[in-house]
């Protein structure tokens, strides 16, 4: 009898309070049964969704449940920070909708002096927080690779600084809701620079290391299931190497074929090693000889820079909280770069 | 410069997955038990990558097929069925006349009885290369990286030690010099 | 029997933004209390919202909490996710305790949709000594080597034959030395494949 009547709607059947049973002796819609109807239904449904076209894209805002204000202290409770409420406003006010609102007004016919705009925008928190940003990263990533060569530090920073990283963690923290600016959906380059105006808004209402901090959790953390080395493009690797090793006084760099399969197939496979006086440097595979060459220059250098797959974890969460930046100054370039010095 | 897979990834997944060739000596080897390890390699099953819808196998090419060594009296006795579909059309034939006709055969033959019953028997068999001596095209001596184990010591017969190796052999006693050897 | 492992996608763990790896951020962003102010069916939702909304609304600062009252609609709550995910979950006839439930349950959920896990587990550097590939455990002294290659090929007995027992006992006992000092071919014998001498110090 029971088993006839037992509800089919998602997630309900747990907990079910055992008096409320007799309430749905009659309903037969909860029955678990094939039901005729419902194949029909959906085909039409589908059939009327491709031919009224795509749901059109509107703001959060257009609903009736929206509070701007609540988004706001949500936003900030959310990340686990007290923003100053005006700071926060005016760090997700962009330019663009200044000039909007100001030519609406004007449209309308409202004198500008009458009802003036006191908002400001976030032009000065976004460059404040980009200028912290950019410090920041780069010590940390000094910090965190002290063999790497300048250009690999300067290449790491760029990727993370990129239009694209910082549009994707702002999206993902909750900000492409409450930014207010002209463009609907935000750009990439809007979002990016709403996250480095939050980055300035904290760094102005709380501290310096709050922000750090915030950088640290959410745009560095970025690295972490990436192949560092790869983020570098290094066009000759094997120049690269053969200047390294000249200026350590070091003999030049032999690549020496190590194991072949199927050498006439076009699934063959070459392991070429590298080795300077017979002291192994690197190895690597490739499909063809070139490749494997280029690659086990590649490794070779990773090794050098301490950039391998198994490299020393980033500090994050205790230890990351624990990091003391205690160096300023650029790592050495590669035309400098000595392997004994970075020792 | 971000890329869908780093460059490191590629190059691994390739050599990972990459097919060897193997190069199996069959010259005085139980062909049933050498079709044993040979399925296995062709299978992919010496791989810790293992997975039978994977594809992972690799190439055997096999030499002196001409010299297997059949057990007991199975040169004799061990018979091959065919027919060919019309009326009359059975025979049966033992393992010396099929070895005499294509000395190829009597391995092939075990090794696709051990590669199994399944529908990957036939991609497994089209990657098994059979010769019956050793001259092999120069094409596929160029691909093989390794060798596959044998399974039986090859003997050493009489006439292949040198007459010195047999004069200053560590003898466990002497023949009496009027013993008649015959 | 059931058929939802055919339309239950699969899928690996995946987390927004490498949550957790710095800070923990709850990624449940709103929540949507949908009611109706006098139906039967939203009677739980109603005692809820007057007693333990307010505590939730509390514990989770994050989280903003909508209330929407609709007249002759069903009881249900929507909550959105900060990778921009939305669940319902219908509430007709839940009691003041499922509501609840339900609720904790909607802010613990990643905002992911429920998929069949292929691994439980993820990692970044999912290997410490390096990946296997064919070559892991062959000698590199094979690319040099012509095949065939006997030494290679040969089979290696675990156990020494008849005839390797006599020449090792041979050359212990040091019978081949007394025979003849022009002989090269024994002494030179290619050990590398042959077990180690069985222990013969008694027979000496």
């Amino acid at each position: 009898m029971a088993s006839s009547i037992v509800s089919v709607v998602r997630r309900v059947s747990l907990m079910r309070n055992p008096q409320s049973l007799y309430h749905f002796q009659f309903e037969i819609v909860n029955s678990r049964s094939f039901k005729r109807w419902v194949a029909p239904t959906l085909k039409i449904m589908k059939h009327r969704r491709k031919k009224a076209g795509p749901e059109p894209l509107r703001h959060r805002s257009v609903w009736l449940n929206w509070n701007y204000t609540a988004e706001l202290y949500a936003f900030g409770r959310r990340l686990n920070e007290t923003f100053r409420d005006e700071t926060l406003r005016t760090a997700l006010i962009h330019p663009s909708y200044l000039e909007q609102e100001e030519k609406q007004r004007q449209d309308l016919g409202v004198p500008s002096q009458a009802v003036s705009l006191k908002l400001e925008h976030n032009s000065g928190l976004v460059a404040s927080g980009e200028s912290l940003m950019n410090t920041y990263i780069k010590q940390y990533i000094r910090q965190a690779f002290p063999k790497v060569p300048e250009e690999g530090i300067c290449e790491i920073w760029e990727y993370l600084v990129s239009v694209d990283v910082l549009s994707h963690v702002a999206t993902h923290i909750g900000l492409s809701d409450i930014i207010l600016c002209a463009d609907f959906p935000p750009e990439k380059i809007t979002l990016a620079k709403s996250l480095k105006a939050i980055i300035g808004a904290l760094e102005f209402d709380q501290s310096k290391e709050r922000a750090e901090y915030f950088i640290q959790d959410f745009v560095i953390t970025q690295l972490s299931d990436k192949c560092i080395f790869d983020l570098w493009d290094i066009p000759n690797p094997m120049a690269v190497l053969q200047n390294i090793l000249e200026k350590e006084g070091k003999d030049p760099a032999e690549p020496r074929l190590l194991w072949q399969a199927g050498s006439n197939t076009i699934l063959a496979l070459y392991y070429v090693g590298i080795y300077s006086n017979r002291k192994f440097l690197g190895k690597a595979p490739g499909e063809t000889l070139a490749i494997a060459e280029e690659m086990a220059a590649r490794d070779a250098l990773s090794r050098i820079f301490g950039l391998t797959e198994n490299h020393k974890p980033l500090p994050f969460g205790k230890q990351g909280r624990q990091l003391i930046i205690n160096n300023n100054e650029n790592n050495s370039s590669l035309s400098n770069w000595m392997l004994s010095k970075s020792i | 410069m971000n890329r869908p897979i780093s460059t490191y990834k590629r190059v691994q997944q390739w050599a990972v997955f990459g097919r060897l060739w193997f190069l199996f000596d069959a010259k005085w080897q139980n062909p049933f038990d050498s079709a044993e390890k040979i399925a296995k390699y062709l299978a992919g099953k010496h791989k810790p990558i293992y997975h039978p819808l994977s594809d992972v196998g690799d190439h055997v090419v096999v030499i002196n097929t001409k010299d297997i060594a059949l057990p007991n009296k199975e040169w004799r006795y061990r018979m091959y069925y065919h027919h060919t579909g019309f009326a009359g059309g059975s025979s049966w034939t033992s393992a010396w006349e099929l070895h005499n006709k294509d000395q190829t055969k009597v391995l092939w033959k075990a090794v696709y009885k051990a590669c199994g019953g399944s529908l990957l028997r036939h991609n497994m068999m089209e990657r098994l290369h059979l010769f019956p001596d050793d001259k092999i095209p120069q094409e596929l001596m160029e691909n093989i990286s390794d060798h596959m184990k044998q399974l039986r010591p090859v003997p050493k017969a009489l006439h292949e030690y040198t007459e010195e190796e047999i004069k200053n052999f560590p003898k466990v006693f002497e023949w009496p010099e009027d013993y008649v050897l015959n | 029997m059931s058929h939802r492992h055919l339309f239950l996608q699969s899928g690996f763990i995946k987390t927004n933004l490498q949550n957790g790896v710095g800070r923990f951020v709850n990624q449940l962003q709103r929540i949507n209390l949908i009611f109706c102010k006098s139906s039967g069916s939203s009677k739980g939702v109603r005692e809820f919202i007057e007693t333990d909304l307010v505590d939730f609304a509390r514990a989770n600062p994050g989280t903003v909490v909508y209330l929407k009252p609709r007249r002759h609609r069903g009881t249900y709550m929507c909550a959105e996710y900060l990778n921009g995910h939305k669940d319902y979950i219908t509430c007709n006839n839940f009691t003041r305790d499922e509501v609840r439930k339900w609720l904790e349950y909607m802010k613990n959920k990643s905002g992911f949709p429920i998929i069949r896990l292929r691994k439980h587990w993820h990692t970044d550097h999912p290997s410490i000594q390096g990946i296997w590939n064919p070559f892991t455990h062959k000698p590199s002294y094979l690319n040099v080597t012509t095949f065939p290659e006997k030494e290679r090929s040969e089979y290696q007995p675990l156990m020494p034959s008849a005839t390797e027992q006599l020449l090792q006992i041979a050359e212990q006992v040091g019978f081949l030395d007394n025979s003849n000092t022009n002989n090269t071919t024994t002494t030179t014998r290619n050990t590398e494949n042959i077990p180690p001498p069985l222990n013969m110090s008694d027979e000496k």
